[in-house]
C-alpha cells in the first residue's frame, strides 16, 4: 500500500478566459500541450506518467463551453458542462432524458461536481458512459480550430481505445443532440455505485410517432475498444411493428456483435489499451449479460416504461 | 496565488504539479483532509470548493486561485465542534476517524443544499466516501439527527 502522493512532473499552466485565447494558446504551444477539463482523468494520467505534457491549458474559466441550452430541435450541451449540471438541468431533462439517466449512474456525487462531458468523450475511454446514449441519440460533436469547426457524427469521433478524429489545435466545443420523440432505456452493470466504471452498458433510443415506435438505436459500451452501436441489432428493429420476436432476434445480434469483438480481442491481443476496461470481467460473462442488459432495455421501451422523448 | 481558505483570504506560491491535496497539507499544515487512495475513489481527501464537495486529490491547487475553499478545520467557532461533528459523535458515525473529515464536509455541503434530506439523498451526497468501520448505517443517522438540530 502506498503511503504517499504520487508526485506530478512540472508543466506550464495557463487558464485562458475566453475560447478564442484558449484556441491561440492550443495554436501556439503545439504538440506538448494538453487540455484539462474536470482532470477526473487526467490528473490521474499525471500521476500514472501515462501524458507527459509540457503545457496545460485549463478549461475551466471559459464560459462558453459551459453552456446547456435548446437550439429549435437540438440540445447543446457545452464540453466542460459537468455532469452534476447535466443531470440536473432542466433542458436535459426534457430534451434528451436517456442522457440524464446515464448521468445519474456516472461515478459518485462528489466525482460529478468535476467530471465534464468533454472530458468523458475527449479521454475516449471503451467504457466512457455517456458515449451509449449519446450514440443512440444520434448525437454530433462541434469540434472547433483556430480557424475552423466541424460537424462530426459521434459515430465516427471515436477511432480506438484512447483515440479520437481530434486533431492537434482543435477541441470539442460542444454536443448537439437532436431531439425526436420517443422512449429511452438504460442499463449500467458495474460493482458498486459511486465507483463502478462500467463492465457493460447498453442504451437504447426508439423514435415514436404518433405514440408507436418506429425504430430503435442500440449503443454499447466495454465491449469493444470504443463505445459500438450494434447496427444489426437495430437493423432487426425498424420498419415493422416492434414485436417481442423482434427484440429477441435483436438481442441475439448484440450478442453476435459482442462475441465478434471479443474475438477480435483474442486474436489480436488488442487489447493492450483499454486493458483495464476488458480485465473487469471476461469475455464469455460479457457477452452473454450484453444479450440480457439489451434484451430488458428493448423490453422496457416496447412496454413504454422508458422515459418519455 | 490567492484564494480564500476557510473564510480567510490567503496567500500562497504554489508549483502548478501540485494538487490541492499536497497544497493544503503541506503548506497550510490542514492534516483533516486525508491521504487515502490518491486516485478519486476513497473521499478521504474531501474538501468544499465554493461549497460543493471535490476530490482534493485530482484538483491542482493553482485550479482554486480567486475560490472558495473549506477543510474541516473551517467548521465550527471558538474552539466548539460544529453542529455536525456533534451530530457524529452522539450517534457513532465515526470508528477510527479516517473517514470522518470527508464525511461531515460532505455531509455540510448536503444540508446548506437540502436542509431535510431523505436517506436517498444521503446516500447520493455521501457516495464517494468509504467508511471501512461502521457500515454506513451509523452516519445515516448521524447525517439526519444532524439535520434534526441545525433545524432545531
Ligand atoms: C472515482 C472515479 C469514478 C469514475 N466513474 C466513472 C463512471 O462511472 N463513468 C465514466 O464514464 N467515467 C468515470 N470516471 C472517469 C472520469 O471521471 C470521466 O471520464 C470524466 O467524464 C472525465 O472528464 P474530466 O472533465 O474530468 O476530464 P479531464 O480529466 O479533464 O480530461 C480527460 C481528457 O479529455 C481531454 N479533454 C477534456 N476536455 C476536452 C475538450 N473540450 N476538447 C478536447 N479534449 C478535451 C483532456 O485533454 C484529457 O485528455 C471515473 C473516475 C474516477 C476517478
Amino acid at each position: 500500500m502506498q503511503n504517499q502522493t504520487r508526485p506530478l512532473a512540472p508543466f506550464e499552466y495557463f487558464a485562458p478566459g475566453s475560447l478564442k485565447e484558449a484556441l491561440t494558446l492550443l495554436q501556439e504551444l503545439g504538440a506538448g500541450v494538453q487540455l484539462l477539463a474536470g482532470g477526473t482523468d487526467m490528473i490521474q494520467q499525471l500521476k500514472d506518467r501515462v501524458v507527459r505534457p509540457e503545457a496545460i491549458v485549463d478549461l475551466r474559466n471559459v464560459e462558453e463551453l459551459s453552456i446547456i441550452e435548446i437550439k429549435g430541435d437540438t440540445l447543446h450541451i457545452g464540453a466542460t458542462a459537468t455532469l452534476n449540471e447535466i443531470k440536473n438541468s432542466p433542458d436535459v431533462q426534457q430534451m434528451a432524458p436517456l442522457v440524464v439517466e446515464a448521468s445519474r449512474e456516472f461515478g459518485s456525487h462528489m466525482l460529478r461536481n468535476r467530471a465534464t462531458v468533454g472530458g468523458n468523450l475527449c479521454n475516449a475511454s471503451p467504457c466512457a458512459d455517456l458515449a451509449p446514449p449519446l450514440l443512440a441519440l444520434d448525437a454530433s460533436v462541434l469540434l472547433r480550430g483556430m480557424d475552423a469547426e466541424r460537424l462530426v457524427p459521434l459515430t465516427e469521433f471515436f477511432v480506438g481505445a484512447g483515440e479520437t478524429v481530434l486533431r492537434p489545435g482543435e477541441m470539442l466545443q460542444r454536443i448537439e443532440v437532436p431531439c425526436r420523440d420517443g422512449r429511452s432505456g438504460y442499463l449500467k452493470l458495474g460493482r458498486r455505485k459511486g465507483f463502478n466504471l462500467s463492465i457493460v452498458s447498453v442504451a437504447a433510443f426508439g423514435a415514436t410517432v404518433d405514440g408507436k415506435v418506429e425504430d430503435i438505436k442500440v449503443a454499447l459500451g466495454a465491449v469493444a475498444p470504443t463505445p459500438i452501436r450494434s447496427t444489426k441489432a437495430e437493423a432487426e428493429l425498424s420498419g415493422n411493428a416492434i414485436s417481442e420476436a423482434a427484440i429477441d432476434r435483436a438481442a441475439q445480434m448484440v450478442r453476435q456483435d459482442v462475441q465478434a469483438e471479443a474475438d477480435i480481442r483474442e486474436a489480436t491481443f488488442s487489447h493492450e489499451r483499454g486493458s483495464a476496461t476488458f480485465r473487469r470481467a471476461s469475455s464469455p460473462y460479457r457477452v452473454e449479460i450484453s444479450e440480457i442488459m439489451a434484451r430488458r432495455v428493448l423490453t422496457g421501451i416496447l412496454n413504454g416504461e422508458g422515459a418519455g422523448k | 496565488m490567492k484564494f480564500t481558505l476557510n473564510g480567510k483570504v490567503v496567500e500562497e506560491e504554489v508549483a502548478a504539479n501540485v494538487t490541492l491535496l499536497e497544497f493544503l497539507r503541506d503548506k497550510f499544515n490542514r492534516t483533516s483532509v486525508k491521504m487515502g487512495c490518491d486516485e478519486g475513489e476513497c473521499g478521504t481527501c474531501t474538501v468544499l470548493l465554493n461549497g460543493e464537495t471535490v476530490n482534493s486529490c485530482l484538483v491542482l491547487a493553482v485550479q482554486v486561485e480567486n475560490q472558495e475553499v473549506t477543510t474541516l478545520e473551517g467548521l465550527g467557532e471558538n474552539g466548539e465542534l460544529d453542529v455536525i461533528q456533534r451530530a457524529f459523535l452522539e450517534n457513532y458515525g465515526a470508528q477510527c476517524g479516517f473517514c470522518t473529515p470527508g464525511m461531515v464536509l460532505a455531509t455540510k455541503s448536503l444540508l446548506d443544499r437540502t436542509p431535510i434530506p431523505s436517506e436517498e439523498q444521503i446516500k447520493e451526497a455521501l457516495e464517494g466516501n468509504l467508511c471501512r468501520c461502521t457500515g454506513y448505517q451509523q452516519i445515516i443517522e448521524s447525517v439526519l439527527k444532524a439535520a434534526e438540530m441545525r433545524t432545531a
